[in-house]
C-alpha cells in the first residue's frame, strides 16, 4: 500500500489542504471573504498561540481529556464484560435484550437531562453522560462480536477439551477482537463530541466552554482555533489508537471507512 | 443457537420499571427530579401533551430530512466519482479525514453564527454531520467492485458507461445504503444536540425546556418520543432497504 | 524444451484460436514476474482442448490473454487471422468463482440475459434464447430465483447458460468445476459434453485436474510452472461419446494418466526446488 506512487498523492493531498488554507487567508485578507465569518488562517493560529500561552486553553484541554479518559474508561468497565457476556451467553442476551432495545435508539446526548436530574451539574455529570454515551457503540460491537465468533471455531476448541474460560481467552476474544477494537474506536470517537457537547450544554470549564465562550465575544477566530484543537485532538486519538492497536494486535487488519 | 426467549427480556424490562416505581414511591428517588413510571407513562394518555409532542417530533423530523437529505445527494454522486478514481480519492484523502475528524456537534456555534438559531443552522450541521459516513461508505464501495464482475462485463462487450450503469451502481447499493443508515443515526444525534444547545423548538428544545423549567415529565416524555422515532426510522429505513435491494445477504428469507 | 509436434491425425482444418510466442511480464514494484514465458498453441474449430497445469502457474492469465482481457507483453493471440487487443465477440469466459461472476442483485434469467446486451435480437428472441439455454443445463424451472438461493453446481450451470445464451463461437473456461464435489463435477462435466457435442463449440478448458482433462478433450496442452511454456500437446484418442463408468476404465485413459502424471509430478518438483530456492 504504500507504493511511491501512493505516498506521492497522499502527500499532494496533504499539499492541497495546504493550498486551500492559503486561498482562504488571501481571501480573507483581501476582504472577498467577510472576516467576521471567515477569519484569515493566521489570525486563527495567533488566537490559538495566545490562549496557549495566556495558559487557560491547557485547563481547558486538561480538563476536557480528564473527563472524557474517565468517561471512556468507565464505558469500558462496563460494556466490555456486559458485552462479552451477553454475546456468549443466550440467557444473558434475552434477559438485557428488551432494555438494550428500548435504549438503544435514544441518542444519548437527549439523556444529558436526565443525568443532570441525577448527578446535578458539575464533573460528574459530563463524566456520566460520556460514559453513557462511550458505553453503547461498545456494548453493540461486543455483543455482535462475541456472538458472531464462528461456531466451527468453538468446536474445534472443544474437541481439544479446553474448558470454557479458555475458549474465551482463546478462541472467542482473539476472533471477536477486530469488532471490539473497533467499537473501542467509535466509542471514542462519541467520547470526544459528548465531552464537547456537555461542556457546551451545560458551561462547565473545558473545550466546549471555550468554543462557546468565543462565540459569546463573536471572537470568531477563537472559535475556530477550538474547533482546531477539538478536531487534531480526535484524530490524535484515531491515529494513536489505531498505532497501539497496530502494535498490540499486529495480525489485525483494519478496514477503513466502514463504520461511524 | 440456542432459541431465544423474549419473555425473559420482557420480564426484566418490567423489573426494572417496578424498581423505578418503587424508588420513587419509597422516596429514594424524589418524584420532583425523577418521575415514576407511570407518571410518564399517564402523561401519554394526556392529548393535549401527546399534540405537544408530536408537533416538536415534526419539528425536528423536518430538519433530519433535510440536513439528511442534502447530505445524501451530495455525498453520493461525489463518493461515485471519487471511487473511480483512484489517484483523486489519494489526493482527496488528507482533506477528508481532516474534515471528518471535526464532530459535526462541534461546529453548532458556529453555525449559530452564520446562520442564527433556526432551522438552516441546525439543517447545516446535519448534512455536515450525515455527509461523511455517506460519502466514504460510497467511496468504499466503489473501489470494492468484484473484478471478476467488471471482467465478465467486459467479456460480454459492455463499455465503460454500462459497465458503471449495470454493474458498479448495483454493486455499490449495499454499500451506500449501510453509509447512508449511519447517517441517519448520527444525524438524530447531532438534531437533538443542536436543538439543545440553539434552542427553538423540536424534541431537543423540549426536552431541555423541560429540565430548565423542571417539568420533569416532559423530560422523559420527549426521550421517550425520541426513542420511539429512532426506532421507527431504523424500522422504516430497513424496509426501504429491503424494497430495494432485496438481493443482499442480510434479506435473504432462506439460508444457504 | 520445444513444445512436441502435434499429431495432425484430428480434424486437420485450419486453427480458430491461435496463441504465438505469447509472453506476459508483471510489473512488481522493482522487480518482475514472468507469469507466462511463451506459449504457443492453437485450437481448431469445434475442438475441445484443454490446458493442464499445476495450480498457481499462469493459466488464469493466459486465458485473460485469450479473452482479450489482457494485453500480452509479447507475441499475439488471434482468432481467425485477426489479432485480439480487446474482448472479441466471438469468445466468452467462465470463471471458476461463479459467486464472483454471477451477479446478486440479477435473477437466473436476469443473469442469462445480461450475457446477451450484444447480440441485436429483439427482447422477445432474447428471453427464447435465455430460456433455451436455461434448459440445455436443466434449470429452467429456476428462472425467477437469485443466484444465492441455488447450490454451488447450479450456479456454475446458470454460468455456463449465460455462455450458451451468449452463443459464442468459443468457450473458454478457467477450472469451472473446481469448486464444486466430486460428483456434482461429474454430473456437469457430462452435461456440458453433451451440450458441447450438440452445440458445435469450440472449447478451450483450463484445469489441473489430469482426469477432468483426459475425460473431456481432443488435445491437452501441457503447461509448466512459471514462467509458462508449453511443455507437450497430447492428443487424447479416447472414443467419444465419453461416459463415467465406461471411458475411465479404458487403458488408454489409464495410460494418459501416467504419461500425464509423471510431467505433472517432474513439474511441481521443480516448482517446489525453485521456491525452496528462491
Amino acid at each position: 500500500m504504500n507504493r511511491p506512487a501512493d505516498l506521492g498523492d497522499f502527500a499532494g493531498g496533504v499539499l492541497l489542504v495546504i493550498l486551500c488554507g492559503l486561498l482562504w487567508e488571501v481571501l480573507a485578507r483581501a476582504g472577498a471573504l467577510d472576516p467576521q465569518y471567515f477569519p484569515p488562517v493566521t489570525s486563527i493560529f495567533s488566537s490559538l498561540w495566545d490562549m496557549a500561552l495566556q495558559g487557560d486553553l491547557w485547563t481547558s484541554l486538561r480538563a476536557s481529556v480528564y473527563r472524557m479518559f474517565c468517561g471512556f474508561l468507565i464505558a469500558v468497565c462496563i460494556s466490555l464484560p456486559l458485552g462479552i457476556f451477553m454475546g456468549a451467553v443466550q440467557f444473558f442476551r434475552d434477559l438485557f435484550g428488551m432494555v438494550v432495545e428500548f435504549l438503544r435508539p435514544i441518542p444519548s446526548v437527549a439523556i444529558i437531562p436526565i443525568i443532570i436530574l441525577l448527578v446535578g451539574l458539575g464533573d460528574s455529570m459530563n463524566i456520566a453522560s460520556i460514559a453513557y454515551a462511550s458505553t453503547w457503540p461498545l456494548l453493540i460491537n461486543c455483543i455482535e462480536g462475541i456472538a458472531s465468533v464462528e461456531v466451527l471455531h468453538v468446536r474445534s476448541a472443544q474437541s481439544f477439551q479446553l474448558g470454557p474460560a479458555r475458549i474465551m481467552l482463546t478462541v472467542m476474544l482473539p476472533s471477536a477482537l477486530p469488532q471490539i477494537l473497533s467499537g473501542m474506536r467509535i466509542s471514542l470517537t462519541m467520547a470526544l463530541a459528548l465531552t464537547v457537547l456537555s461542556e457546551m450544554v451545560v458551561s462547565t470549564q473545558g473545550l466546549g466552554q471555550v468554543i462557546l465562550d468565543a462565540q459569546n465575544r463573536l471572537d470568531t477566530p477563537a472559535m475556530y482555533a477550538g474547533i482546531l484543537v477539538v478536531s487534531v485532538l480526535g484524530l490524535l486519538i484515531n491515529i494513536g489508537f489505531n498505532w497501539v492497536a497496530d502494535r498490540v494486535f499486529p495480525w489485525i487488519e483494519r478496514y477503513r471507512g466502514v463504520e461511524a | 443457537m440456542k432459541r431465544s426467549r423474549p419473555w425473559l427480556g420482557f420480564a426484566f424490562l418490567l423489573a426494572c420499571l417496578l424498581a423505578w416505581q418503587t424508588l420513587v414511591t419509597v422516596q429514594v428517588l424524589d418524584a420532583r427530579t425523577i418521575p415514576s413510571p407511570w407518571t410518564v407513562i399517564a402523561a401519554f394518555a394526556d392529548t393535549q401533551q401527546l399534540a405537544v409532542l408530536g408537533r416538536q417530533a415534526v419539528a425536528s423530523l423536518q430538519r433530519l430530512a433535510l440536513g439528511f437529505g442534502l447530505a445524501a445527494i451530495l455525498a453520493i454522486p461525489l463518493g461515485i466519482l471519487i471511487g473511480q478514481h483512484k489517484r483523486l480519492f489519494r489526493v482527496l484523502q488528507p482533506g477528508l479525514e481532516m474534515l471528518r475528524a471535526i464532530p459535526a456537534v462541534i461546529l453548532i456555534p458556529l453555525a449559530m453564527l452564520y446562520l442564527g438559531m433556526g432551522t438552516p443552522m441546525k439543517v447545516a450541521v446535519i448534512a455536515y454531520g450525515a455527509f461523511f459516513p455517506i460519502v466514504i461508505n460510497t467511496i468504499y464501495g466503489v473501489r470494492n467492485v468484484e473484478t471478476k464482475f467488471v471482467l465478465t462485463a467486459r467479456t460480454f462487450g459492455y463499455d465503460r458507461g454500462e459497465i458503471f450503469r449495470f454493474v458498479l451502481l448495483p454493486s455499490t447499493l449495499p454499500w451506500i445504503f449501510s453509509g447512508m443508515r449511519i447517517a441517519l443515526s448520527l444525524g438524530l444525534v447531532v438534531t437533538v444536540a443542536a436543538e439543545m444547545v440553539g434552542t427553538i423548538d423540536g424534541l431537543g428544545y423540549l426536552i431541555l425546556y423541560g429540565l430548565r423549567t423542571f417539568k420533569v415529565t416532559q423530560v422523559f416524555t420527549g426521550i421517550v418520543a425520541l426513542g420511539f422515532l429512532g426506532w421507527s426510522l431504523n424500522k422504516l429505513f430497513l424496509f426501504v432497504q429491503s424494497r430495494l435491494i432485496p438481493w443482499h445477504p442480510d434479506f435473504r428469507k432462506e439460508g444457504r | 524444451m520445444s513444445q512436441v509436434a502435434i499429431d495432425s491425425g484430428s480434424r486437420g482444418e485450419a486453427a480458430v484460436l491461435e496463441v504465438e510466442h505469447l509472453r506476459k511480464v508483471y510489473q512488481q514494484g522493482k522487480g518482475e514476474t514472468v507469469a507466462i514465458g511463451d506459449i504457443s498453441l492453437d485450437v481448431r474449430k469445434d475442438e475441445f482442448v484443454s490446458i493442464l497445469g499445476p495450480s498457481g502457474c499462469g493459466k488464469t492469465t493466459l486465458l485473460m490473454c485469450l479473452a482479450g482481457l489482457l494485453d500480452p507483453s509479447a507475441g499475439r493471440v488471434s482468432i481467425r487471422g485477426k489479432t485480439v487487443t480487446s474482448p472479441h465477440p466471438d469468445v466468452t469466459l467462465v470463471f471458476q468463482d461463479y459467486s464472483r461472476s454471477l451477479y446478486p442483485w440479477l435473477s437466473v434469467s436476469g443473469n442469462v440475459l445480461f450475457g446477451m446486451r450484444r447480440r441485436k435480437h429483439p427482447k422477445s428472441e432474447k428471453l427464447a434464447r435465455a430460456r433455451q439455454a436455461l434448459a440445455m443445463v436443466n434449470l429452467q424451472s429456476f428462472e425467477s430465483h437469485y443466484p444465492w438461493q441455488l447450490s454451488g453446481g447450479m450456479q456454475q450451470r446458470v454460468a455456463i447458460a449465460r455462455a450458451l445464451a451468449y452463443d459464442p463461437e468459443i468457450i473458454l473456461m478457467d477450472e469451472p468445476f473446481a469448486s464444486v464435489d466430486a460428483q456434482t463435477r461429474a454430473d456437469l462435466q457430462d452435461s456440458f459434453l453433451e451440450i458441447w457435442s450438440r452445440q458445435k463449440k469450440t472449447v478451450v478448458f483450463i484445469t489441473h485436474d489430469i482426469e477432468e482433462a483426459i475425460y473431456l478433450s481432443d488435445r491437452i496442452y501441457v503447461i509448466s510452472n512459471r514462467p509458462c511454456r508449453v511443455i507437450e500437446c497430447l492428443d487424447v484418442g479416447l472414443e467419444r461419446p465419453r461416459r463415467q463408468s465406461v471411458t475411465r476404465q479404458d487403458p488408454l485413459f489409464t495410460d494418459y494418466w501416467r504419461h500425464l502424471f509423471s510431467i505433472m509430478q517432474a513439474e511441481q518438483a521443480q516448482g517446489r526446488r525453485l521456491e525452496q530456492a528462491g
